[in-house]
């Protein structure tokens, strides 16, 4: 047996983030990671820093208003989080903010764009709407086709590769114990503490980290992306969480010309240029998930849809003409994970206390920020953004009849 | 260099090829890399960083003696593997230090291309 | 190009060509699909057909693969599509048991097409073992077969003079090939001390089993000594110089461990360099099909698995070939033989006696087949430690993204999570160009096994994915959607 203050179940952006965070604030933290750091959707996303409403939460603008209002505060926090993110971790992130552009197609399109420009004026988004002709001025690569587009300066990007593994390397500065090829098998409540079962899913490199079998610690985070559900399921709690198979492309180098972060009112599309030139393009175009007899295969990377890839290569060349004289080198697919009405789930589930979750909304743009309200909230009790509408609590009827006595 | 000294091949028809604005004789049938090892460059394009790279493979797999093939105003291009393209009649090759800028913006006359560029 | 197929068969050298022969004799209707401009693969290399030739490729090893060149001029129900490249091939979910399985991205200069297929065949060979050292990226380095095929298919001798430095005795077969083109050989080297090179002369049975292989070999060195070739052996590279161009290359003799003996350095002044090593499997397009592979350093890196009957473990699919585990041109044809054989069968178009009845014979001859292809890999493989040496802290690694050797052990000591190559592959950018790890997955495995006190299989590889050759999006987005059989 091993004791640690916290368990943080997850590898990627949120657990090791949250980690260096908790570590940094002197709390004994270990964290456990099935395969590598960043193997999941933490490493696979498309990187956008998007402050604006995307796409997937304008389709029922009326029925989430409340909800949209407050993540579109917990915007302006973000981007000071990310502002500072290279002096926080001491490293090169490629973190950008040159602005984003949320364009248009059409009319109806357009006074989309009007609708939620309000939403997120009046939480204090910087936002402007631009016609046409103003966008192409802004951004001359954009296509005729564009009738509109809204300008949010505060938009830009993050390396997704390099991200991550910085977090990973100064939590391990600050004391935080990361164990990588970790299996979790069994999370059970011990009198005030939790014990978490673990197995080495792999050999590791260093004969003389012989890796506990149990730990023993007062609070978990499960920072479990895709896997959350399975994870709390292990600890006899439903959360519903549930994953997504996603898609993304990448094209050969070219020179600088695209700066914004471009995204779609009407349409799934992000596209960006990398720091080291390549056009990333993706948006919320599906991979198929692996079943076997209607049961998620949640160890299989998610099956890449050749229809997925081609749509979403055609809606890029649409918006952004110079992308079809361009090689595609790579495609991949990631597996994200969705909350039931699309906003992260953040915070202590009632019928477990010490079992922390954040996972889901926009991990990558919110991650740094969730992490720190989190670590926050487990050391004190507290956040200092107020994070109950995001809290497990409005799912609590799932768990009416759950937990551990 | 000289193409075959063995004396035991007829080749086919000249084709006449222009690259880097220079023009170039080579024969139908050949690749890219051929006519233009044959013609003295060695150095088909650059990296990023500026080293200059050539055939290795030979054979389609490790993308070093890729070229541009231009339109005739040499203002749009794309980019070829030397060694799995055959030479045509009329062919606009850009090689090495005449490398059109990538990418090119529709409606933009190209210019060439500087360090910063793969 | 005809939008669907029975049997799509990836690759038009000596195992694709067997096997569509086959397939087309056991009723079943094929495609074959092929990057070069000439069916025949890199083993054949066929000059244009404008080129007349008085001599090609004499020699009796060539001879079966030349037979079934001639043969597939004349097969009907095969469909032979040349400069056109697979760039994937998805499965075809929920299908009744006659349709299609599968459906290819084929690729062209004209544009991309999307084809439907019932089975597939993966006959994609392999190409040369990239070894890093200083200077390997110098215009006028190559891999020894890029240099075979200038001769062979280009009629084109591609320098001055033409140093081959390796430890596989073709580039005996390459130095002998650039003389009689009327080249000037600089010098044949090999890793090897002089008797373990020539070992294979000292199997009885080999030798007896491989005559003409042998008869080719003893010609090969007559015809070097006569020109005054020299081949050495216990030396090899050191460095490539000349920075723009090749001018020289510095060579040092090994020591009785294989360890370089970097005082004893000399130049040996040419203008092109062949490498000539080994060979890595062009496996990308069976792994981005999940089929399973296992990894073996020495006889290619990943290595498409198969039963008795070449089928790989994902269903409806077949390897032939190099992928299967580099081992020449007779494996393969008879691996492609049997791959027919095996997918008829599956298709029902055999019944199991016949098939069994004409397998058999086949798989003897394999056997002893891969008896001498496993003799010759294991005499012409340096050994698994011994590339390392070659590769200098300077030494560009990953050549598209220009990782060099020391770069990336520092992030990867920085970094003491990483202990995959598809992770180390997410965090160093190696693998993410042009080649897409081609030329550095194989390295970067030992490389980071090395560090890390790891079995390279445990390190594994880089995800096989969409699309295997960098694809024209102009040509993805507008390619044609398959038709829907009724």
């Amino acid at each position: 047996m091993t004791n640690f203050d916290i368990a943080v179940i997850g590898g990627g952006l949120i657990g090791c983030a949250t980690a260096c965070y908790l570590a940094e604030a002197g709390a004994s933290v270990v964290l456990l990671e099935g395969g590598q750091i960043n193997q999941g959707a933490s490493g696979q996303n498309a990187g956008s820093l998007h402050f604006q409403l995307e796409h997937r939460l304008i389709q029922n603008l009326d029925v989430q208003l409340r909800e949209l209002e407050f993540y579109v505060g917990l915007a302006k926090l973000s981007i000071q989080d990310w502002l500072n993110i290279d002096d926080t971790l001491g490293c090169d992130t490629q973190m950008v903010i040159h602005g984003g552009l949320m364009v248009a197609e059409t009319p109806e399109q357009a006074s989309l764009l009007e609708r939620k420009s309000a939403i997120e004026r009046s939480q204090g988004l910087s936002v402007e709407i631009l016609d046409g002709a103003e966008a192409r001025r802004l951004a001359p690569y954009l296509a005729e086709s564009v009738v509109a587009a809204l300008h949010c300066p505060d938009e830009g990007h993050c390396n997704p590769r390099l991200l991550t593994p910085a977090f990973a390397r100064k939590a391990t500065s600050y004391g935080a114990r990361i164990m990588t090829g970790t299996q979790v098998q069994a999370i059970d409540r011990n009198g005030s503490a939790w014990t978490v079962r673990i197995r080495k899913s792999s050999p590791e490199h260093s004969a003389s980290d012989v890796a506990p079998k149990t730990i023993r610690c007062q609070m978990i985070l499960n920072a479990a992306g895709a896997w959350a559900a399975e994870v709390a399921a292990l600890a006899n709690l439903h959360l519903p969480l549930f994953p997504i198979g996603l898609t993304m492309n990448v094209t050969e180098k070219v020179s600088p010309v695209i700066t914004h972060l471009i995204q779609h009112v009407g349409r799934k599309l992000s596209l960006k240029q990398t720091d080291d030139g390549n056009l990333l393009i993706g948006g919320g175009w599906s991979s198929r998930l692996r079943q076997k007899q209607g049961v998620w295969q949640s160890q299989q990377a998610a099956e890449l849809q050749l229809d997925s890839v081609v749509e979403n290569l055609r809606t890029a060349a649409d918006v952004v003409p110079l992308v079809k004289n361009l090689r595609l080198i790579r495609s991949w697919t990631g597996i994200t994970c969705i909350t039931a009405d699309q906003l992260p789930v953040l915070g202590e589930v009632a019928k477990a206390p010490g079992f922390f979750v954040a996972a889901g909304g926009s991990g990558f743009t919110y991650g740094p920020t969730y992490a720190r309200l989190m670590s926050e909230l487990m050391l004190t009790g507290q956040s200092s953004y107020p994070l109950a509408p995001f809290s497990p609590a409005r799912f609590a009827g799932l768990n009416a009849f759950m937990g551990q006595s | 260099m000289p193409r075959d000294l063995s004396g035991n091949i007829h080749r086919s028809a000249p084709v006449s090829l222009m690259v880097d604005q220079r023009p170039v004789q080579a024969f139908a049938g050949e690749t890219l890399a051929t006519a233009l090892l044959a013609h003295g460059i060695s150095a088909f394009n650059h990296t990023a960083s500026g080293q200059p790279r050539g055939p290795y493979c030979n054979m389609g797999t490790c993308f070093e003696c890729q070229v541009q093939i231009a339109t005739a105003a040499n203002t749009e291009f794309r980019w070829v593997q030397a060694c799995m393209t055959t030479v045509r009649e009329g062919m606009i090759i850009n090689t090495g230090s005449a490398l059109l800028k990538h990418p090119q913006m529709p409606g933009q006359a190209g210019s060439h291309s500087d360090e910063t560029h793969n | 190009m005809k939008l669907t197929t029975e049997l799509l068969i990836v690759g038009a050298g000596p195992a694709g060509m067997a096997a569509a022969d086959t397939a087309t004799s056991l009723g079943i209707a094929a495609t074959v699909v092929d990057e070069h401009a000439e069916r025949g693969g890199q083993f054949l290399r066929q000059p244009p057909t404008g080129f007349k030739m008085t001599n090609w490729l004499p020699g009796k090893t060539y001879q079966p693969a030349k037979k079934l060149l001639a043969r597939s001029q004349q097969l009907r129900d095969v469909e032979w599509l040349q400069q056109a490249t697979v760039a994937g091939i998805f499965p075809q979910h929920g299908g009744s048991s006659s349709e299609p399985r599968f459906r290819a991205v084929i690729d062209t200069e004209d544009g991309s097409r999307q084809i439907s297929a019932r089975s597939v065949l993966i006959a994609s060979g392999c190409y040369d073992l990239p070894v890093i050292f200083p200077g390997w990226n110098t215009p006028g380095v190559m891999a020894a077969g890029g240099i075979q095929v200038f001769i062979k298919s280009q009629q084109f001798v591609p320098g001055e003079r033409i140093l081959l430095v390796g430890s596989h005795p073709l580039q005996l077969v390459i130095a002998d090939q650039i003389i009689q083109a009327g080249g000037e050989v600089a010098g044949v080297l090999f890793a090897q001390k002089q008797s373990r090179a020539l070992a294979l002369f000292r199997q009885p049975m080999t030798l007896f089993q491989q005559a003409n292989k042998f008869k080719q070999l003893i010609g090969t060195m007559a015809r070097l000594r006569k020109a005054g070739v020299k081949v050495e052996f216990g030396r090899t590279l050191v460095k490539a110089n000349g920075g723009h161009e090749l001018h020289s290359v510095t060579v040092a003799p090994l020591d009785q461990q294989r360890r370089l003996i970097k005082d004893a350095a000399t130049d040996i002044s040419c203008d092109r360099l062949g490498v000539c090593f080994s060979f890595l499997t062009s496996s990308e397009l069976a792994r981005q099909m999940e089929a399973d592979c296992v990894w073996n350093a020495r006889r290619g890196g990943w290595l498409a698995h198969h039963d008795e009957w070449m089928a790989s473990s994902v269903s409806g699919l077949f390897v032939a070939g190099e992928i299967t585990g580099v081992a020449g041109s007779d494996v393969a044809m008879v691996e492609g033989k049997l791959a027919a054989l095996g997918c008829a069968l599956e298709l029902g178009k055999l019944d199991a006696t016949t098939a069994e009845q004409n397998a058999r014979p086949l798989r003897q001859q394999l056997q002893q087949l891969h008896g001498f292809a496993e003799l010759l890999s294991q005499l012409s493989w340096p050994g698994d430690d011994f590339f390392d040496q070659l590769m200098s802290d300077d030494s560009i690694v990953c050549k598209c993204e220009e990782l060099s050797a020391g770069a990336l052990r520092k992030l990867f000591t920085d970094n003491p999570n990483i202990n995959r190559a598809s992770s180390a592959k997410l965090l160093s950018r190696a693998g993410m160009g042009l080649c897409q790890g081609r030329y550095c997955h194989h390295s970067l495995t030992r490389l980071l096994a090395q560090l890390r006190g790891m079995q390279e299989q445990e390190v594994a590889g880089f995800t096989a994915r969409f699309p295997g050759k960098p694809l024209s999006i102009a040509h993805l987005i507008e390619s044609a959607s398959p038709v829907k059989p009724e």
